[in-house]
Order: structure tokens, then sequence, then C-alpha cells
């Protein structure tokens, strides 16, 4: 089969790979109908998260077709069209059992790796390094689905795939980042980066009832936060530093600040002026592993006894992060990667009502073939590129 | 004597230890005498082959002789100072050192006593789980036959007898007289508050042939490791909760032809 594969940084090619099998009881094997491109895939792109190896498949938002199912899979057969979480769960264990299913236990083959650099491993993911299992994503013509009779969700027919793919990570992904700001009516929630987790978590955090402020410094991301969304903008470049972006804020919420803060923007912030060039060359010099910018400016702004969500990925050890601020203003961190088990059902409602309607953050629809160039425009924020849908060409129909 | 007592002096006795190999420390000595030996022999062997062979990598393994040979010598390694570890102390025996791999390790797992005995008390299952343990023949309620991969593609062979068993609370079993590789386990299970599952603690105790080197061997070439053994009771744990061990093997392994052994 053809698959997106990770070489290196900045080199990522469509190379022939075997296909797929069953390979444990609970396996599933899906033909990929739709996949997309996360910006958490353009950290792997760059080089940020280690244990990557050459020609890994990369890929954690897809949904298709299955066509084969492990002896204990009794919920799926042949030809259900599915969505599938990009986190792999077992169902079974203490976290799953308490619906933090990207904490589950027993997903990560290579758990030791990941208790190294964390001290305790979260599930196994798709495509994403070997620390987080190893498994082979879903950028690819077909994908194997371990545990797939708790992961993947059947989809109703009338839905096209670019509704329901991003059930997948990036709505729930923004979705969840919104809940944990536990919004109470008059509150306003800041948004760091309006890339696509950044519009579905403004998206989620209006339709909870809030004031959203988004933050970022890319033209056409910023006017589809308020378009889509009715988020008010703020661009830190016509603003200043961290300082100023706080005051900033104050000043559009009557001295208070943010209620909430989410960063959706993680570890490769584009910071400016002196702090900017000062974790790229910390950076550079591997003295740590995150440019956290929008982090240090969320929890400086959010005021008293507030919430800072953070769906934005971090990998390993950050500078100069303001702990006094968090500590003395009494801040609750709420973090993780997504439950995204627990969100399909609910949030799969909301689109078959027509509450919300997630192909709105596509702007480009590619063949699988096109992989490298969608990347590089990505990254680059070319041609106003803000989601990228892949679709192998053998399946490229619905 | 009492209980105090006895914790007091084994209390002076660790001080004991620790001032020692603190001055030993202190003196520049952090490889003890085995070792010293070893690197000696060792150093002094790819020091000369290094100078015969000349070229880089000559150069390279003369220069590995010599730190070796100073090791050796001095009694000082510079990279267990890196790594703060002393095989010249008594509580670490650095590379070359015990002649048994004992190992203590816990793990709560979703699943009740129950269920966790009652699949450990048969011990043909724990080949699933346990990378070096080959085969397991259970013979009765009391006598089983195992045999473990060993290196160079050879195994081990013994007969072991349970010498403790209490119903979903512990089993405990030990090779018997005449074994290959002389071990002894014991595996604990205790229930948590209601939906919180089990706490399951095992010892193991590995005694290889060869005394020493066979056990650095064991250790080395065999993964018979404390990380081993935890990631051993991790499969027990994917197995009982998950009911398969996760694998990123994107395709099935491919079926054995016949007539081609792993051994």
């Amino acid at each position: 089969m053809r698959a997106v594969c990770w070489h290196g940084s900045n080199d990522v090619r469509v190379d022939t790979v075997p296909d797929p099998g069953i390979v444990n009881p609970r396996d599933a094997v899906v033909r990929i109908s739709a996949t997309a491109i996360c910006g958490s895939d353009l950290h792997l792109f760059d080089g940020c998260i280690p244990t990557m190896q050459k020609g890994d498949v990369l890929g954690h938002e897809f949904m298709g077709e299955v066509v084969a199912v492990g002896d204990k899979v009794g919920n799926l057969k042949e030809g259900d069209r599915v969505v599938v979480p990009f986190p792999i769960a077992c169902g079974h264990c203490y976290y799953c059992e308490h619906d933090l299913w990207s904490l589950c236990d027993n997903s990560n083959p290579n758990a030791v790796i990941a208790e190294k650099m964390w001290g305790y491993s979260p599930s196994g993911l798709f495509g994403y390094s070997h620390a987080l299992g190893g498994y082979a994503g879903g950028q690819a013509e077909f994908v194997r689905v371990p545990f797939a009779d708790v992961g993947p969700m059947k989809v109703p027919d009338h839905l096209r795939d670019e509704q329901v793919l991003f059930l997948t990570d990036i709505y729930p992904t923004g979705y969840q980042a919104a809940e944990q700001c536990n919004i109470q009516p008059g509150d306003t929630v800041a948004v760091w980066g309006c890339g696509p987790v950044g519009q579905f978590a403004i998206a989620s955090a209006k339709m909870l009832g809030a004031r959203v402020i988004a933050i970022d410094d890319v033209d056409e991301r910023l006017s589809m936060a308020v378009r889509e969304s009715g988020a008010e903008p703020l661009r830190p470049s016509d603003v200043g530093n961290t300082l100023q972006v706080v005051e900033a804020l104050r000043d559009m919420t009557a001295g208070r600040g943010p209620d909430a803060c989410i960063d959706a923007v993680g570890m490769e912030a584009h910071g400016l002026g002196l702090e900017g060039w000062y974790d790229r060359v910390k950076q550079g010099m591997m003295l740590e592993t995150e440019r956290p910018t929008a982090l240090r400016q969320a929890i400086m702004a959010c005021r008293k006894g507030g919430t800072v969500s953070v769906p934005g990925v971090y990998g390993g050890l950050a500078d100069k992060l303001p702990v006094g601020a968090l500590m003395n203003k009494a801040l609750t961190v709420k973090t993780g990667q997504t439950h995204v088990h627990k969100y399909l059902q609910p949030l799969l409602e909301r689109i078959a009502t027509g509450d919300i309607d997630p192909s709105f953050v596509i702007t480009h629809r590619m063949s699988l073939e096109q992989a490298p160039q969608a990347y590089e425009m990505f990254r680059d924020k070319q041609d106003g590129c803000i989601k990228v849908m892949l679709q192998p060409e053998t399946t490229a129909v619905h | 004597m009492d209980k105090d007592r006895i914790q007091d002096l084994a209390n002076q006795g660790m001080e004991m230890a620790h001032e020692q190999a603190d001055r030993m420390q202190q003196s520049g000595h952090n490889v003890g005498d085995t070792e010293r030996w070893a690197s000696l022999a060792g150093g002094t062997l790819a020091a000369i082959w290094g100078m015969r062979r000349g070229g880089l990598l000559g150069l390279a393994m003369g220069a590995i002789g010599g730190v070796l040979i100073y090791r050796g010598a001095s009694g000082h390694c510079a990279m267990y100072e890196q790594l703060g570890r002393s095989s010249a102390s008594p509580s670490d025996k650095g590379l070359i050192g015990d002649s048994e791999i004992r190992v203590t390790t816990g793990i709560t797992i979703d699943r009740s006593p129950d269920e966790l005995y009652s699949y450990w008390r048969n011990f043909e299952h724990l080949p699933q789980f346990m990378r070096h343990i080959v085969d397991v023949t259970q013979f009765d309620e009391r006598r089983s036959h195992w045999v473990a991969e060993a290196p160079f593609g050879k195994t081990l062979e013994w007969d072991a007898e349970v010498i403790e068993d209490r119903t979903n609370e512990k089993i405990a079993w030990r090779s018997m007289e005449g074994s290959q590789l002389q071990n002894e386990g014991e595996i604990r299970f205790r229930p948590l508050a209601e939906g919180r599952g089990t706490e399951v603690e095992v010892d193991m105790c590995y005694r290889p042939p060869g005394g020493k080197l066979g056990t650095t061997m064991a250790r080395y070439f065999n993964g018979i490791t404390k990380q081993e053994i935890q990631e051993d009771i991790r499969r027990f744990k994917q197995l009982m909760e998950a009911g398969e061990m996760p694998t990123a093997e994107p395709t099935p392994a491919a079926p054995p032809t016949s007539g081609t052994l792993r051994h």
C-alpha cells in the first residue's frame, strides 16, 4: 500500500510499504477514505519529537471502511464506515473505566520509554513516535486498528467524510480544552493559537457560553475565528511582548483578566523579540525542548483563581515558566492528550443536529501522494493553509 | 533480642557500610576487586590486539585497552563516577557482581485476586508473558517442568515445586535439586478498595550456572534483569486486563515454516 513515511526532519515521503493485517484478536483493519495532517504532525515534521524512526508511517486523524476484524471484535463487520480515535485504549483498565482513555495502561508496547521520559506512560497513539507505541499511522491506504472493539465508532451514511473526520482528534481536542475551563455564565476565555485545534476550542467555548478572545498573528486564522465563531481578535505583534499581551487582555476584560486561558499552540510557539530568540537558541542547543511562549503568556494573563487549559502538545522540558504566577494566583492547570472515546457520541450528535459543521476548517483537499507538498505548505502557512484533508487515490470517492 | 534492638543494630550496620563506601569513593576506588582483575586482563588483551592491528580501529582498541588497564590498576572508573555508582561499595555490585539475580517488583491490576491467582496458578500460562521462559509443563498440583532460553541458542531446564499455596493470596515455588538454573519465586495478591483492583507483588531469584560470570551473561545476553522482569509483569497485567498484549507490528508474523526451529 502507499503510506506517508517519516524520513527525518523536514523529510516525509510517500512510500510503498506492506499492507497491514490482523495481528491480535481485538484488531481491525480499516481502508482509509479520508485522513488529515494535524498541527501536532508538524512537531514530528520539524523533528521536535524524539524516538521517531525512518520509515514510520504518520497520521492519527483518519476514517474509513472496515475490511477485516479479529476474532474478538463483535461490534464491527466488514463494510462498516468508522471514525477512529487517535489514542489507542484497551477499554478495561482503571483509566479507561474512568473515561481517561488517553491514559490507558495497556496500549503502549513501549511504555518503558515513556516512563523514562515522563515517569508514567500515557496510552499509545497512532503514528506518533516510538515512545508512544510505534504504531503505524493512518496517512496511508490501510491501517491496523488495535482494540477495535472499543475505539472506532460507526458514522451515519448521510454525514460526509469531511464532516465527521475531525471527530478523530481536533474537534474533541478543542472541545475538551473548552470543557476543562469549567465555563460559567459571563466568563471570558482567551485562546492562544487559531490553528485547527484553536478553532474548535473557540467554537466549543462559544457553544458552552463564553465570550472568546482569539489570539494569533496569522490573518486568515484570526479572521476564521471571528467569522465562524464570533471571537474577538487580538494580534500579539500589534501589542508586543508577554507583559504587553497581558496588559491588552486586562484592558479587554475591564481589569479582571480572562477567567480561563487555552494554550492551543504548544511547543513551537513563534515568540517575539528577545524571548523568542532566547527559546530558539536554547532549543537549538538542546538546552530545552520547547518554545513555550503561549503557555507563559496564558499563565501570566489568567485571572486569579482561573484555569489554564493546555491542549497544545509539549514533549520535554520548558524554560522560564512563571511558576510564581501559577502558584500565587492559585491557578488550575488542566491538560492531557484528548480522551477522544468519551466525546465521540456526544459530538457526533452535535454534528448530526447541525450545531456545528467541522469541515469549516478545511482549506485544502489533496491526494495522499501530495502529502510532502502538503506538509510544507501547512508548516509555512502558504496559500492560507489551515487544514489539509488527504484522500488516497484508490478510495477518493466519498 | 527485641525488634527495636535488631532494627538499631541493622541501622548501625548500614551506617558503617555507607561510611566505608564513602571512604573508598574518597580514595578514588570505585571498582571492586573482581572487576579490577577483569579490567586488567581485558584491557591488556585489547591493547595488544590494538597495537598489532594498527590503523584507526587498532588505535581506538589500544586506547580502550589503556583505559581498562588504568581502571584495573587504579581501581578508579571515570564512567562509574559520572554514573554515581561503584562496584567497590558493598551496596552496588557493578557490572560483574552477585552470583544471583534477585528482583522484587509490583504492579496494580484492575482484576480480582481470584482471577489473577487462578491464571498464575497454572504455570503453563507463564510462557505467554515471560519472555525468557519457553515452556512449562505442569505434572500435578505441586510439580512442574520449566524450559528457559539461555545464551547462544541453548536452553536450560529444571523441575520446580510449589512450596506455598494460599488460595487467592500467595503462590511460592522453587526449582528442585539438580536444576540447570536454580531459581525461586513468589507472587502475592492483595485486594484494594472496591473497584481499584489488586496489588500484585513478585519476588524472583535466579542463580544461573557459572557463578558471577554466568549471572552477568544471563543479565546481558538473556535479558534477565529487573527491567525485563518488570516488563514480564506488565505483560501479565495487559493480558489480564485487555485480554491481549499490545504490539505495534502492522502485519502478523509469518507462520513458522516446518523444519526451521528457533534454537
